[in-house]
């Protein structure tokens, strides 16, 4: 089309390719595709944009978010017309419709690359809409089309593809036929040095009087005893490899596979020529050092799985004892009812949490706490889901299902830790899916390169072949989480819950640690110590205030409810109930407008103190209790003290932290003057006393801003924001359930000691990730240089490229055994000694 | 690379520029590949399914992006050694008395003019059925077939196709093939242009902003120039060659 006078008003300088963006030139051309005439700098532009406009209607602008398009279009490369919203194209399929989630189990992945390939192939698969495989956990999440596809197919695709898909519940059972098992193995193994033993000896001429021909004939038997290693114990690998290929991510085996059927065909057809250079030891020593190699990694890593989860299945799978009607029935633990009496034998596992109704027994609570501590239950003890009965049968009356108890809420709380990838991961995930292309090419081009210098085809081939064996970052790509999942096993183990794998990285530098007061480093059993009412009767004054306290949390309220309740005083209605977090209640009850709380909460009542009352309240102060004044029309009629005990590991926990070089402060909702003493007990310098939860959650804030790493400690329950804030936010106790949701780790036995095991464990932990880091990474770089130099032979690469991922996995190992309770000791506290339940309470 | 034997005008043309001068080309022409075959690129690419938070078009689609290359290549190197061939065997036959003479003389004079054209200081003309959409002899008929294939193989034809569209730049090479000395000097200059040509359009999802405007400006009157400069050595050659060829 020959260019046209300009009709448009701006001149040519200004005008660009409606497609490419360049300016025009003379070469340009134009179009009347579409309606309006566009015009291009060149045929080319103007074809290629007549193209897509047939074909989409418009130039396609597909989802508008993703990052090519964005860019595309901000660097100019897609012109300047169009920006309009984003069409159906009806080749892309009917809309997403009714689609189901399948999940299963995963088993026999070797490190994350397994993960990335099987969710690959999954999603080639008609009918699966999306696929996601975790390798920490061994889960997968498929959302499929059950029009198309069947859960059974999938499972049955995954097995074709050399690994082994199971319903979550099931264990891990090692079957003889699993792809990897000793049977394999073995057999492999003693093959392999049969033919090791004949090659061998006809390699180096022992059996020259035999002659020639003889010799020759001794070619037949290598290959009798290689055929059944390659093809029988070497098919799961040669199944992987297939599935590897066929999604475009060679992985060791499509590699090793690569190179034993190459090497046994090339030799098989030296068999027949009757040539004496013979490859089958190589093809045997190939596929048996990555049976080998595959089958003790994935021994030691279920080792280390189960026995840190495995009992986590275990448990998941307990079965209640009901006794309905006179018949012995058994429900599994999701299933119990709220008030359903199960009966619990010597030697079983108590399946729920709840109250113990009869009987009486002594059981073990290390799964919840770590501790194997004998704790004796008796009526009216809380009896915990986990706890094996040691001696004696209990019947305990179940407060809710497996789901609700705390060992199933630690367990859950743990899982989910697993699957957070903290930026190690994503850092590390990067680098990997470079390093393998990476490498590969550079496996080529040495191949290439030595090709083209003339060197043997053969030998070109094995050097490019090391150098992609190499490639295979197994040892790299299982580093980090198996390093994460030894320490959040090992941390479950010892009664503390990593909820947030991000702050082993941050453990280990904490300068500044926020203690808070009540219910961390005292019992948070109040005790109403005194009362003094001038005017009037204590009883009323404690019943009207246990009234409008009725409904709150705190656990003062909940103490002068108890108070009340014991003292046989009957509790009112309380209507119009509002609490302030941190400095009281107020409520209507009867005709009298109430306010029970804090110094603080009068004044802003508007209730007056009168001065003898304040005084005797200061004095109770001095004495480290806790006041709270009791209000009504316009005046506080009456003041509550309440003691609560320090426990006696708080003072050692601050010295140690001390030791440690972390500042220590004390925090606290009460009142600045029970605050002090509570920190001269403690040996704390700064203390903040009447602090609202969001103070507290100021205070992290301004230390955060100087550039400190803090840490807060608290039962979560008014602490919330300061726990979440924080670098490190740890929730003591049983009551952080809920709201203590936003920290990142929690200690449901509330053992202060813990504390200090949780710093270790991060400092441990952050080790750890460095020496598997350094283990792989070493290997990998020594390795790579000295295959590219020629300095390694296939097998010898795969060898030592299993070497590297067992030592890290034995690494792992190796923080998942070491020790952290010593601090028990630190603390003053002896062991075996000390109210067990007690901390288990709240 | 070899060495310069004797005049680079005289006789074979072997040489380092020869293998450098296409992939130069390509290097800086592929700044214009990027405007051309940038949208395509981007259309093929909106097919794969993004993945997740790990998974960018431009790491995912990697296999395509090469496949789609392999194909683009073939046919550039399909259509050099064509030329080469007709351009040989009209040698043969003895139409153009010496390829080397009036051979080069024509072939440099229309790689100056496609120079020029990419330049935009001279007007072009009608492309004919390469440019038209809906003819199973247009390679944008099968473009548009292709670009929505998921299959790897759709990718490669993608590719192939799309090396058929009318473009100065690839077809200044095929120009410069046809009358090069021997069968694999023609593949190598399609190739080596093709390979030049590679390197910006696969990172184009990771540098595309790197491409503005003004960059992709400068490229392209760069590759203009080295068209138009190869253009100039070329009929250079042909007239040294004719006057050899009359003078001796």
């Amino acid at each position: 089309m020959q260019a046209r006078p300009s009709e448009g008003a701006r001149p040519l300088e200004e005008r660009r390719c409606d497609l490419c963006g360049l300016p025009l030139g003379r070469a340009r051309s134009k179009s009347f595709m579409g309606g309006e005439p566009k015009e291009f700098c060149c045929p080319g532009c103007r074809a290629v944009y007549e193209i897509l406009v047939s074909k989409y209607g418009e130039l396609p602008r597909g989802v508008e978010g993703t990052e090519i398009f964005r860019v595309c279009k901000e660097s100019g490369l897609l012109g300047e017309s169009g920006g309009e919203a984003p069409r159906n194209r009806s080749d892309r399929g009917a809309e997403p419709s009714f689609s189901l989630e399948l999940w299963f189990k995963i088993s026999g992945m070797s490190c994350p690359s397994c993960s990335w390939l099987l969710e690959r192939l999954l999603e080639k698969v008609k009918g699966v809409k999306e696929a996601e495989v975790s390798f920490g956990t061994e889960l997968s999440r498929v959302l499929y089309d059950p029009s198309m596809v069947t859960p059974r197919e999938l499972m049955e695709k995954i097995s074709s593809w050399g690994y082994q898909a199971l319903p979550v519940q099931e264990g891990d059972e090692e079957r003889a036929d699993a792809p990897f098992s000793l049977r394999r193995v073995v057999v492999a193994a003693l093959f392999t040095c049969q033919v090791m033993m004949i090659s061998w000896a006809v390699y180096w001429g022992f059996l020259e009087e035999l002659g020639q021909r003889g010799v020759s004939y001794l070619s037949i038997p290598i290959w009798v005893l290689s055929t059944p290693v390659i093809f029988w114990c070497g098919f799961p690998v040669i199944r992987r490899g297939i599935a590897a290929m066929r999604a475009w991510m060679p992985n060791v085996e499509a590699l090793v596979s690569l190179g034993a059927l190459s090497a046994y065909f090339y030799s098989l057809e030296a068999v027949v020529r009757g040539s004496l250079h013979l490859y089958f030891d190589t093809a045997c020593m190939l596929i048996t050092t990555v049976l080998v190699g595959r089958y003790v990694e994935e021994r030691m890593r279920s080792k280390l799985r189960d026995s840190s989860f495995l009992e986590m299945t275990r448990l998941g799978c307990l079965k209640a004892r009901l006794w309905r009607r006179g018949r012995e029935e058994w429900l599994p633990a999701s299933h119990v009812e709220k008030g359903q009496e199960i009966e619990v034998r010597e030697g079983e596992t108590i399946p729920v949490d709840g109250v113990v109704s009869r009987g009486q027994a002594i059981v073990d609570n290390s799964s919840l706490t770590g501790e194997s501590r004998p704790v004796a239950l008796a009526q009216g003890s809380p009896a915990f889901a986990g706890a094996i009965v040691l001696q004696g049968r209990v019947f305990v009356l179940a407060s809710g299902p497996w789901s609700t108890s705390l060992l199933g809420e630690m367990v859950s709380s743990v899982m989910e830790a697993i699957k957070i990838s903290t930026p190690w991961d994503s850092l590390a995930q990067k680098a990997l899916r470079w390093f393998i292309p990476g490498v590969m090419a550079l496996g080529s081009l040495s191949s290439l390169w030595l090709v083209v210098s003339g060197q043997d085809l053969t030998d070109a081939l094995m050097r490019g072949l090391t150098v992609w064996v190499v490639a295979c970052p197994c040892a790299l790509g299982i580093a980090i989480p198996m390093a994460k999942s030894a320490a959040i096993a090992l941390g479950r183990k010892r009664g503390i819950i990593l909820r947030n794998p991000e702050i082993l990285e941050r453990g280990d530098k904490v300068d500044e640690i926020l203690l808070d007061k009540t219910g961390t480093v005292t019992h948070g059993n109040f005790e109403m110590r005194e009362m003094h009412c001038p005017e009037g009767n204590s009883e009323d004054v404690l019943s009207i205030a246990a009234s409008a306290e009725g409904p709150s949390e705190h656990l003062i309220a909940k103490r002068i409810v108890a108070s009340a309740l014991e003292r046989g005083i009957r509790l009112g209605e309380v209507e119009d109930f509002h609490e302030e977090q941190g400095l009281g209640v107020r409520g209507l009850v009867g005709d009298k407008r109430v306010f029970v709380g804090s110094e603080i909460w009068m004044r802003s009542s508007e209730q007056r103190i009168p001065t003898a009352l304040l005084k005797r309240a200061r004095e109770y102060q001095s004495k480290g209790f806790t006041v709270a004044f009791v209000a009504w029309d316009g005046s506080a009629k009456g003041v509550l003290a309440m003691g609560d005990a320090l426990r006696d590991t708080a003072p050692g926990l601050v010295q140690a932290l001390v030791r440690r070089g972390i500042k220590v402060r004390l925090i606290s909702g009460d009142s600045k003057v029970t605050t002090s003493i509570v920190a001269r007990e403690l040996g704390v310098e700064d203390f903040y006393g009447e602090a609202t939860p969001s103070e507290k959650a100021r205070i992290v804030e301004e230390l955060k801003a100087e550039g400190k790493t803090v840490a807060a400690v608290g039962d979560g329950f008014n602490d919330g924001p300061a726990l979440a804030l924080a670098h490190m936010g740890i929730a003591v106790g049983r009551r952080a359930r809920g709201p203590g949701g936003g920290a990142d780790v929690w200690i449901p036995g509330g053992e202060l000691e813990k504390i200090l095991e949780a710093l270790d464990l991060c400092k441990k932990a952050r080790r750890t990730v460095i020496e598997n880091l350094v283990l792989s990474g070493l290997y990998n770089s020594v390795a790579l240089a000295a295959a590219v130099g020629g300095l390694l032979t296939p097998f010898v690469a795969v060898g030592a490229m299993f070497l590297s991922s067992i030592s890290v996995v034995a690494n792992s190992w190796r923080l998942w055994r070491s020790p952290l309770g010593a601090h028990a000791l630190e603390l003053g506290k002896t062991p075996f000694v000390g109210p067990a339940c007690e901390a288990l309470e709240a | 690379m070899s060495s310069i034997s004797g005049p680079w005008w005289e006789g074979k043309d072997k040489g380092m520029w020869d293998l450098l001068g296409p992939m130069v080309v390509g290097l800086a022409g592929s700044f214009h590949c990027v405007g051309m075959c940038g949208p395509i690129i981007l259309a093929y690419s909106l097919q794969e399914k993004a993945h997740g938070p790990l998974r960018s078009l431009a790491t995912k689609g990697t296999y395509s992006h090469l496949l789609f290359h392999l194909g683009r290549i073939s046919s550039y190197a399909f259509l050099g050694c064509l030329a080469w061939t007709i351009g040989h065997g009209l040698e043969l036959k003895g139409f153009l008395g010496n390829v080397r003479g009036w051979g080069s003389l024509v072939a440099g004079l229309i790689m100056m003019a496609l120079g020029l054209l990419l330049a935009g200081l001279i007007p072009s003309l009608s492309t004919g059925t390469l440019g038209r959409v809906d003819s199973k002899w247009s390679p944008g008929f099968w473009i548009k077939r292709w670009i929505g294939s998921s299959k790897p193989l759709g990718k490669m034809a993608l590719g192939v196709a799309t090396g058929f569209l009318p473009c100065m730049l690839p077809w200044a090479m095929i120009v410069k093939a046809a009358v090069s000395d021997s069968f694999l000097r023609a593949l190598s200059t399609m190739v080596l242009f093709g390979a030049g040509t590679v390197p910006i359009l696969l990172l184009l999802g990771l540098c595309a902003t790197a491409l503005s405007v003004k960059v992709r400006l400068v490229g392209e009157k760069v590759a203009a120039l080295g068209v138009f400069a190869m253009g100039a050595m070329v009929a250079y050659k042909g007239l040294r060659a004719l006057y050899k060829f009359h003078g001796s």
